[in-house]
């Protein structure tokens, strides 16, 4: 019974030791996105950064756009049951009008947001054609949503 | 104190780095123009002393199918098995690459284990070039033109060439017939941004490369935008 009664000790010291520091210092921080210049990649852009007349690119799936897009964003994936060309042309419609075009997708390891941008960049369409780092985690943890 | 250490030992095992080891984390392949869907096989053996549970994959896209061989997800030291992924073509043209994560039993829900990719590399028959044709605003518009070559087993023509905005005219020159075109677009005024999409359709026989779209461009000089 000892070292059950040991792990009950330290198992109960640990929770008044956690208890407190709660008490203290308040709950834990929630986790948000920090955008550290130095690790952008060459066509990346930290929200903090993007202003002027932008033309936001949503590359998630259809259904989470729906769903919290930003405001004024529109549309291109990869998704095979959409029409790439009607979203090329809705973007080049768009991207004539703004001083830059940030893409953005659900999350640092999606790919499609790079490859949307090079999509776009190859049109040669004028505006800068940046990937929004972070995607969609810097987006929903900022309090500054464009 | 010697059972709550092994209590401890034990603890430490689970949250010990058990994986799987995959012999291409990165794998290519070449679609047919015809082709519905292209498949990868990912092939992995569990490399570690424990055994190792797939919960869960994640392709970010409906396109992408992912499998593992008989559905089986528990994996003992040494174990193979293989993760396969099925790729819609739908229209797609180029190359696309989509990664695919793969979570393991004790991975940080935002973190998965291992992330493999797969590279579909889709033929385009018919190749513009340039895309974009642009004109400065206030600025003559002179002609330009968009160099249209086919790449096909069989002669490509083009059936038509039109623009959907009447500020743009648009003529269809013969290169080499079945082989080479150019089409030549004129704005018939600079004076406001504009832009129209130009629309070329051919009789390839592959249905979703059957049209074809560029664009003209007016547009005034872009600020430059920090950073």
């Amino acid at each position: 019974m000892k070292p059950l009664f040991q792990f009950a000790v330290i198992a109960g010291l640990s929770l008044a030791a956690a208890g407190g520091t709660w008490l203290l210092k308040g709950p834990p921080e929630k986790k948000t996105f920090h955008c550290d210049p130095k690790q952008l990649k060459q066509d990346e852009i930290c929200l903090s950064d993007v202003s002027g007349n932008v033309l936001w690119i949503d590359a998630r799936p259809r259904a989470e756009w729906k769903e919290n897009g930003l405001k004024g964003s529109i549309l291109w994936n990869l998704d095979p049951t959409e029409d790439a060309q009607q979203f090329e042309a809705e973007a080049a419609m768009r991207a004539v009008e703004a001083e830059m075009v940030v893409v953005y997708c659900g999350s640092e390891a999606c790919g499609t947001s790079r490859q949307i941008a090079d999509r776009i960049r190859a049109l040669d369409l004028g505006p800068q054609v940046k990937v929004l780092h972070g995607g969609w985690d810097a987006l929903k943890d900022s309090n500054s949503k464009p | 104190m010697k059972p709550l250490l092994i209590c401890w030992l034990a603890l430490a095992s689970v949250l010990s780095a058990a994986g799987l080891k995959f012999e291409k984390d990165l794998i290519e392949v070449k679609a047919p123009l015809d082709a519905k869907e292209v498949i990868a096989d990912f092939k992995f053996t569990n490399d570690s002393s424990e055994t190792v549970k797939i919960k869960d994959t994640e392709a970010g896209c409906t396109c992408l199918g992912v499998s593992v061989s008989g559905g089986k997800v528990s994996y003992a030291p040494g174990e193979s098995g293989t993760l396969r992924a099925t790729f819609e073509l739908g229209s797609f043209q180029g190359v696309i690459d989509k990664p695919i994560q793969i979570w393991l039993d004790g991975d940080p829900e935002d973190k998965p284990s291992t992330t493999v990719t797969m590279r579909v590399d889709i033929p385009v028959a018919i190749k513009l070039e340039p895309k974009t044709l642009k004109w400065e605003m206030g600025v003559e518009g002179k002609p330009q033109t968009i160099d249209v070559t086919m790449d096909y087993k069989k002669p490509v023509h083009i059936v038509s060439a039109t623009a959907n905005n009447e500020l743009f005219t648009v003529k269809l020159i013969t290169v080499e017939e079945g082989k080479h075109y150019q089409v030549e677009v004129t704005p018939l005024k600079t004076d406001s941004p504009s832009l129209s999409i130009i629309r070329i359709e051919t009789d390839i026989e592959v249905a979703k490369q059957r049209v074809q779209q560029a664009f003209g461009v007016i547009r005034a000089p872009i600020p430059k935008v920090n950073p």
